[in-house]
This record gives structure tokens, sequence and C-alpha cells, in this order.
């Protein structure tokens, strides 16, 4: 059906010509719409997630939110998911990295459409989100709480007749279990946070149906920005789809270094990670016989490329997630799209993306860009 | 690092993807419909064909490919490789597919990932009579 539409479209550009599209205040070229055409449609198809038992079931998601803001799950009876993934910065801290028990060492992202991703972590150190989602609990610099601390403080906490109700008697269950079902809880919270229609799906939804009078609505800096984005920019080789990412593992030239005689391996060490994980898709805690998704634990591949690439974060209601990159060390989008604009051939990976090249944007061009960047915000879920 | 050692390193990747497989008798290659004719790298190799999902490419999930190797000499194929590059960006997959042998002179393989949109080529190898014989195909993905 998609195709089909896009083949009318494309037919609609090819009779009337770019003339009428000026005219009518379409800036696009018609290589250019069908590659906007791939950025949606928006929201997504979505499932329930056959690994975690607890998808899609509503007990389950009030007692994932409960448990995100729950000092329970920490060892300090003090820290709470929310704590790091604050409400009120749109799930983030604010940071350039994230502040656990002491600094760590990546920024700490956003939790909006996490349910369509296939790795978890800028490493892709997980592959399903319940995994990633009891990781903070008891990292050393994080939650600081074992699995038997967790099944202890659960036992005595408010929750225990709700957690029972789902999974049986908590007595009987194995610590290790314990924090796998809780993980599974704060996943089915997380997988209904999904962002709104943004100005920009509006715009490539009415390129899609030929109603050019409803795209001439959306700006023309965001339309040349959006130009910009599909084409000699090249963003949209990695931030593709409706998502704006497409899931994998980039360089993007920014510094190794953590800190003086320390660097993030990056995608590197997320695949040992990964390998030597017991909560994975292949893995026995997953609640699907069928595997599903579990080809990719499978059949990734070790490459020397893998160092110090990153995850392609998604794009969606990116201008309220600020800071940027990884370690948080870009600022705002205008920061952002300089660094692109001037990128550092010297610090890229001599196996990595040949993609890359500095773009020479004026500064109308990065305003456009982040004009664009800026219609992908949309009404955002209450965490 | 040079174009072409990279691509050694590529190379040796697509090594390690190989499967090896003994075909007892190679048939000829097929040219049904659905069916593309791949490259060869050199004018004695005879044929490849591959047939590509029925409903295109997809752009960064996994799909599944038939290839059809025909040496011009018939002699049996002693190993089958195959391998997928974006020759613009330098990069392969990030994925080892499975293959498989289903026929003689015929592979399967399964779990391909074209992560980004552009030109990639499949690239396969097949060892006859101790001489390799490499073919190629060039996809453009949206």
């Amino acid at each position: 059906m998609r195709g089909l539409l896009t083949f009318l479209v494309f037919c609609w550009a090819v009779m009337f010509g770019a003339s009428y599209a000026s005219a009518t205040g379409l800036l696009l070229s018609e290589d250019e719409i069908g590659l906007v055409l791939s950025h949606g449609p928006w929201p997504m198809e979505s499932a329930s997630d056959p690994s975690n038992v607890m998808s899609g079931n509503r007990d389950a998601i009030e007692l994932g939110r409960k448990l995100f803001f729950s000092p329970v799950l920490s060892s300090d009876r003090q820290t709470s998911c929310a704590s790091c993934h604050v409400p009120d910065l749109n799930s983030t801290d604010g940071l350039p990295r994230g502040k656990g028990t002491r600094s760590l060492d990546r920024n700490t992202s956003a939790l909006y459409n996490l349910r369509h991703n296939r790795w978890f972590g800028w490493a892709g150190q997980n592959d399903n989100l319940w995994a990633q989602s009891l990781a903070p609990i008891s990292h050393p610099d994080e939650m600081q709480l074992s699995d038997q601390g967790l099944k202890r403080s659960l036992a005595v906490s408010e929750f225990r007749g709700d957690y029972e109700a789902l999974f049986g008697t908590l007595g009987d269950d194995d610590p290790q279990q314990v924090l796998v079902n809780v993980g599974k809880l704060l996943a089915a919270h997380l997988e209904t946070l999904e962002t709104g229609r943004t100005a920009f799906d509006e715009f490539r939804d009415a390129l899609e149906r030929g109603d050019l009078e409803t795209a001439a609505v959306y700006p023309a800096a965001a339309q040349r920005g959006l130009s910009l984005f599909v084409g000699r920019g090249g963003c949209n080789f990695c931030h593709s789809g409706p998502l704006f990412s497409n899931g994998e593992f980039h360089d993007a030239g920014v510094p190794y270094f953590i800190e003086p005689g320390r660097v993030d391996s990056g995608r590197h060490g997320g695949i040992k990670a990964l390998r030597a994980s017991p909560y994975t898709l292949d893995g026995v805690f997953s609640d699907d016989p069928g595997k599903t998704g579990a080809w990719a634990v499978q059949n990734v591949i070790t490459q020397h490329s893998n160092f110090g690439t990153f995850r392609v974060p998604g794009l969606r209601s990116v201008a309220e997630t600020a800071p940027y990159m990884h370690n948080g060390s870009l600022s705002s989008l205008d920061a952002v799209v300089e660094h692109y604009s001037n990128i550092d051939m010297e610090r890229l990976h001599a196996d990595g993306e040949a993609l890359l090249k500095p773009l020479n944007l004026n500064d109308q061009q990065i305003n456009d860009l982040v004009q664009f960047l800026k219609t992908l915000s949309a009404p955002l879920p209450e965490l | 690092m040079a174009w072409t050692s990279r691509f050694g390193a590529l190379n040796l990747c697509g090594i390690t993807l190989a499967a090896v497989f003994v075909a007892q008798a190679a048939l000829a290659c097929t040219h049904d419909a659905g069916w593309q004719e791949m490259t060869a790298e050199s004018h004695n190799s005879g044929e490849a064909s591959i047939r590509l999902p029925v409903d295109n490419v997809p752009l960064n999930q996994p799909f599944e490919i038939e290839v059809s190797v025909c040496p011009a000499d018939g002699a049996p194929i002693e190993r089958f490789t195959l391998d997928a590059i974006m020759p613009a960006h330098q990069h392969g997959m990030n994925y080892q597919p499975v293959i498989l042998k289903s026929g003689d002179g015929a592979f399967l393989a399964d779990g391909l990932v074209f992560h980004m949109p552009g030109i990639w080529r499949i690239s396969v190898s097949a060892l006859v009579g101790g001489e390799t014989h490499g073919y190629f195909l060039d996809l453009k993905i949206r």
C-alpha cells in the first residue's frame, strides 16, 4: 500500500513538475520526497514483546511505573530510576554524563520509543528492554543493590502484594529471577512511552497522500534543513526510518577519551558484555520459546571497526533531550550540526565509515538543519 | 589505511563467514524469473545467479537469498563463501549470515542485514579444482 502511495506521489510530481511545487511552497525534489516518505508513518506498528511475559499487561505496566519512581530498588533507599531519568527533564538528567555514585562514563539517554530498538545502551550491551532495565539496579556505580538485597527489599515493600499477584509467591523465587522479573515490570512500563505525532509527520503524510496544500504549511527553513538531511548532509544514512535511527553503531568523530588515560571502547566492549550476559533473547530468562529476535545476538560480528562506535540515537523529540552525543559533550543542536559541519577527519576511525566528510555549512544551513530537527518534537508522554 | 588493505580486512571477515561444501556435481545455472545474473570476475568462471526477496531487500532487517553457481567446466564446488559490503562506505555487514548448501551448486544465505541505504555489493566465491572464482552483484537499497 505504501509503495502504491509513493508511486502516486511520484506520478503527481512528474505530471505537475517543480514549478507547481514551488508555487505551493514545497521546496523538495521528487527524489527527496521519496526519501522523506521513508521516515514514516508514525506511530509505528508495535506488538507485545514475546521475551517479556509482562509486556502489555496493564497491572504489570502500573507496577512497573510505581517501581520506576521507588527507592526500593536501590541500596541507599534514596535512589530511583527517576533520580537520573527525571520527568521534568524529559527523562534525562540534563547533564553531559550521568551522575551515579560517581560520574558515569556516558550521557543518560531519554526513555522514549525504546520498544522499537534492536540494541540498548550506547554500546548495545543488551538486546532487549528488560535486560537494559535491570542493569542499573545492581551496577556498582548506580543503585548498588544485589539480587538478594533486591528480593529482601521487595519483600518488605508496599509492592509485594502486586508482585506476587503477577509472579506468584516471592519467597519461592530465586533472587536472580526476582531481578529479571523486576526488569520485566520496568520494561512493561517503559515500552508504553512513545512520542506523539510531529509537524514533520503531518508534512510527511501530506506528501504521501499528495496534499500539497497541507504540506506547504511546513516551514520553509525546516524544508531546506530536511533537504540537507536527506541530501548533501547524508544524515539519513544512519538516521534512517521512522525512528530516524538505523539502531546500529557508527563513529561520529567524538573523542574516545573518558579522561586522560582511559578510553571508551563503545560497541567493542558492548559486544563483549552482550556475549557474557545471561539476559539476552537467546538466554534462559527470555519468555519466548521461539527466541524471536535472537538472531542478532547469535550472529553479530566482532570487528576491529567496532572500537569507539556508539549506537545511533533516534531523533524524535531530540530538541528536548540536550546535551548530545554518547558523552554529552555537545550542549545544543547547533553544536551538533556544527560538529558534523567541521568534523575532524583525523579523529575518525581508520577502518570506520567513509561517509563522513566536513559539510562546511554556512550559518543559514546550520539554522535550517536545526529548524528541521525541532519539527521532530512532539508532546511527550508522562513517565 | 589504503583502500585495498581495508578491503583485505573485509575479505578476511568474509572468509570467516565461509561455509565449506563439496558439491557432487554442478548443474546448469537457473535463468528462471526472479533470478538475477551475477557478474563474473573472470571470463572463465562460468555463471552465477542470485534470487533476492520477492518484496525487495528490506533496509536494516534480516533477509534470505539463494545463490546458484555454475562453474564453466561443471566441476564440483569445493568451498563457497559469501559477503556483502558498501564499497562507497568501506564497510560490510554487522551480522554473519548463515550459509547452507541447498542443492548441487545451490546455496541459501540467511540473515543478511543491509543496515544503511545505498549501494551494496554481494560477492560470492567458489573454489573449484583448486581455483577460486568470484562473482558479484550490486544492489541499491532505499
